[in-house]
């Protein structure tokens, strides 16, 4: 089903495309934290249909995320209002492609900037959900826990930040 | 640090079109082909005796060929220069001894035999009588009298020539009637030393009757 009005969709749902021949297709492969500990596998592609590029990983976590009982991250105070909790049956969370490097040979996702626990902490939603544009400003605040960062666009232009690109 | 792009499906059809033309040409020329293959498969049954030539002598390589006129096949030319190249060599002042005639004999029947076969006349009968006659030549071998038995036997062999260009060759009438004229001017009862001349004539006249044989094109469906 398509996400947002924000021009992502899930790979799946593009009938007309398909992985790039020069690129790997690493649906399935293993993800693992900074430390090389494995956090989950590459379910889904989240691709924006506009660039052309795939934008987040959708992955599904491997039970040490599920059984680690941290309270999910959020800046926003607001959010403490709801149930901001990581139910049980949610157990996908998005990885930006910028925070990842693909170890083709291992056919493995290295994420370098985040930890164990700190994907332990992010907030967690059931799988072929609608990804929001809150739902991904919700992950990269726990993803880079940086206050000074206190605005996010509100456009594809959103996309222009760091965490979704190659460093140079 | 990583990129994936994306990138839109080629569409399958266009492919499968092509392929379908690809196909279509393929049967058609084969299709076309065929039609000229069948041509090629007709080939002229004929009786055939037995005889003491080589079988290979009588691939019908020229009946592959449909039309009113055809030419004479190679194995047939190859008979007919065998015979035309015996007697060039012989040059008529040296003695004309039996075994030569009777080999000269043996090489025209030969060829005369592989054109029968050739333009499809059907003279076995008669050629027989002409090779037990040619080889009636070398029975008594002392006897200086084989004069008639060259004639006899190169009557015979003319009567075949004579019947193959009658009817595969009209235009060749008048020099079949040379061959006829220069056998009979074979003396049966004069010694063949004596005429010489004569005999090598109805020889050359012969080899030149195969050769324009050779040369022109037979009338296929006569």
């Amino acid at each position: 089903m398509s996400t947002t009005d924000k021009n992502l969709y899930y790979l799946d749902d593009l009938s007309k495309y398909k992985v790039d021949s020069d690129d790997p297709d690493v649906r399935g492969w293993t993800v693992k934290d900074k430390d090389g500990r494995v956090v989950g596998e590459v379910d889904k592609l989240l691709a924006n249909k506009e660039t052309e590029r795939v934008v987040y990983l959708d992955v599904e976590v491997d039970e040490s995320i599920l059984s680690s009982d941290y309270k999910p991250y959020s800046r926003s105070a607001k959010d403490g209002v709801h149930d901001f909790i990581n139910e049980d049956g949610e157990n996908h969370l998005i990885v930006p492609i910028g925070m990842v490097t693909l170890d083709t040979d291992q056919k493995t996702v290295l994420t370098d900037e985040i930890d164990h626990r700190t994907f332990s902490e992010t907030k967690r939603r059931r799988k072929d959900m609608p990804v929001t544009r809150e739902y991904e400003v919700i992950i990269l605040d726990s993803y880079v826990r940086d206050d000074s960062n206190n605005s996010y666009e509100e456009d594809n232009s959103f996309y222009d930040r760091k965490e979704f690109h190659r460093n140079s | 640090m990583a990129e994936i792009k994306i990138e839109k499906k080629k569409t399958i059809w266009p492919w499968v079109l092509l392929a379908l033309l690809v196909l279509a040409a393929i049967i058609y020329f084969t299709a076309y082909d065929d039609d000229d293959g069948d041509m090629d498969d007709t080939t002229q049954t004929e009786v055939v005796a037995d005889n003491d030539l080589d079988s290979d002598a009588y691939e019908a390589d020229s009946m592959t060929r449909g039309g009113e006129t055809m030419a004479l096949g190679a194995a047939t030319t190859t008979v007919i220069s065998e015979y035309v190249d015996f007697i060039k060599d012989f040059d008529g002042t040296m003695g004309l001894d039996h075994v030569f005639s009777h080999e000269a004999l043996t090489k025209l029947i030969n060829a005369t035999e592989q054109v029968a076969k050739d333009v499809n006349v059907n003279i076995q009968a008669d050629l027989q009588a002409a090779r037990e006659k040619a080889d009636f030549i070398m029975v008594d071998p002392e006897s200086l009298k084989h004069a008639d038995k060259i004639r006899a036997a190169g009557m015979a062999t003319v009567d075949v020539l004579q019947k193959v260009q009658t009817q595969k060759f009209p235009s060749l009438a008048s020099q079949a009637d040379t061959v006829r004229s220069a056998v009979m001017s074979i003396e049966p009862s004069e010694q063949t030393l004596n005429q010489k001349k004569s005999v090598k004539n109805f020889f050359d006249e012969a080899a030149n009757l195969l050769i324009q044989m050779k040369e022109e094109n037979y009338e296929h469906n006569r």
